[in-house]
């Protein structure tokens, strides 16, 4: 066995996982070789030395610290849960809010669209008369005065070959 | 009968405390923290060496734990399972913080070492003590993530190969091998003190 080889052999040698063939040629390189030797030891000793890295003591309060943070962490998922819930709720009841707005202002509009017709035909009658009558009095007004030229003539219009043909009987 | 019970439930497994707890037992779960949290914020401790945050990182372990704890598969060992997830916080933590580079040497300083008495101690053991924790930590930092993963769990938690391996997903002659490679490059790193 070479010096590589038995260095990696160390941790095997160590957990007692070699073969007794192996073991002994193990033992018998590190009785032969100093270098290989100086590093099973510091193998070794670098082991023991990380003891020297000391645990740390902890809290006594973990545990119920660990239950707080639980109960914390709960309420703030509870709240995330609720205003989720509340939005749906909110967006439903909005919804609906909305739909009816929309159907009162369409029936409102409706309505006084309605209102407003009747209004105008009532209005737009008594204008009418009033047209009518105003009508009568210029025509009236006007056949009077034109009589100095002679009697009105109320005949319905003719057409434009009658009046041709009447020209020429005439 | 009362003893019976308190003896019964002293000697319940992990399984099946994990097995009550999953039904949403929480005495069954401050059984499970009672026996693994100093083991817990110690590995978190290894990792950070922050005594400070350790604890509430190893709540953080407890925590995830618990919010999963209905995911639990009574086949994997308790404790292989809560240092999986140990793990896998300790190496988030860590790189997070190697980005952030956020703790000063001299806090770091101040938050090495146990939170033991140490007012009674002699200062020039507390000062050896504190530069010795601080090179193992560096020392132990500078070693690939499987290594020192390995060695960890290995040296300060006392797992067994077996369960290291399923910790880190490998084999037990890969947990061997990771060890052995760790151990020799820490001779290097720690001649000073050998």
């Amino acid at each position: 066995m070479g010096c590589e080889k038995i260095k990696e052999l160390i941790l095997h040698y160590s957990e007692g996982d070699l073969n007794q063939s192996d073991k002994l040629e193990f033992e018998k390189h590190l009785k032969e070789c100093k270098e290989c030797n100086i590093y099973f030891e510091q193998s070794h000793k670098v082991w023991n030395l990380l003891d020297n890295w000391h645990t740390v003591q902890t809290k006594n309060d973990f545990i119920p610290r660990f239950w707080d943070r639980v109960t914390t962490e709960d309420k703030k998922k509870v709240n995330v849960f609720d205003f989720f819930r509340n939005l749906r709720v909110n967006l439903v009841s909005g919804g609906v809010g909305v739909i009816i707005l929309i159907l009162v202002v369409f029936l409102v509009n409706i309505l006084v669209s309605h209102r407003e017709n009747i209004v105008f035909t009532e209005e737009d009658r008594s204008d009418e008369e009033l047209l009518i009558e105003f009508d009568r009095s210029i025509t009236k007004e006007t056949a009077e005065s034109l009589e100095i030229y002679g009697p009105w003539d109320v005949r319905e219009p003719q057409s434009n070959d009658e009046e041709i043909e009447e020209n020429k009987g005439g | 009968m009362q003893t019976f019970v308190s003896l019964s439930r002293t000697m319940e497994s992990d399984i099946e405390l994990m097995l009550r707890a999953k039904t949403g037992d929480d005495s069954a779960f401050t059984e499970l923290m009672r026996r693994h949290y100093k083991g817990v914020v110690n590995y978190v401790y290894r990792f950070t060496n922050d005594r400070a945050n350790s604890e509430d990182l190893a709540q953080e372990v407890f925590l995830r734990v618990y919010r999963s704890v209905k995911r639990y598969n009574p086949q994997a060992k308790f404790s292989t399972w809560l240092y999986k997830i140990a793990t896998n916080l300790c190496i988030t933590e860590v790189k997070s913080r190697n980005k952030k580079q956020s703790v000063s040497l001299d806090e770091m300083q101040e938050n090495t070492g146990d939170l033991g008495d140490s007012k009674s101690e002699d200062p020039s053991d507390l000062t050896f003590r504190r530069e010795i924790g601080t090179a193992i930590f560096e020392a132990l930092r500078s070693l690939p993530e499987r290594e020192r993963v390995a060695i960890i769990l290995c040296k300060y938690q006392d797992l067994p190969y077996e369960e290291v391996a399923e910790v880190i997903g490998c084999t037990i002659g890969a947990v061997k091998t990771y060890v052995h490679r760790g151990r020799m490059k820490l001779i290097e790193k720690l001649k000073t003190y050998l």
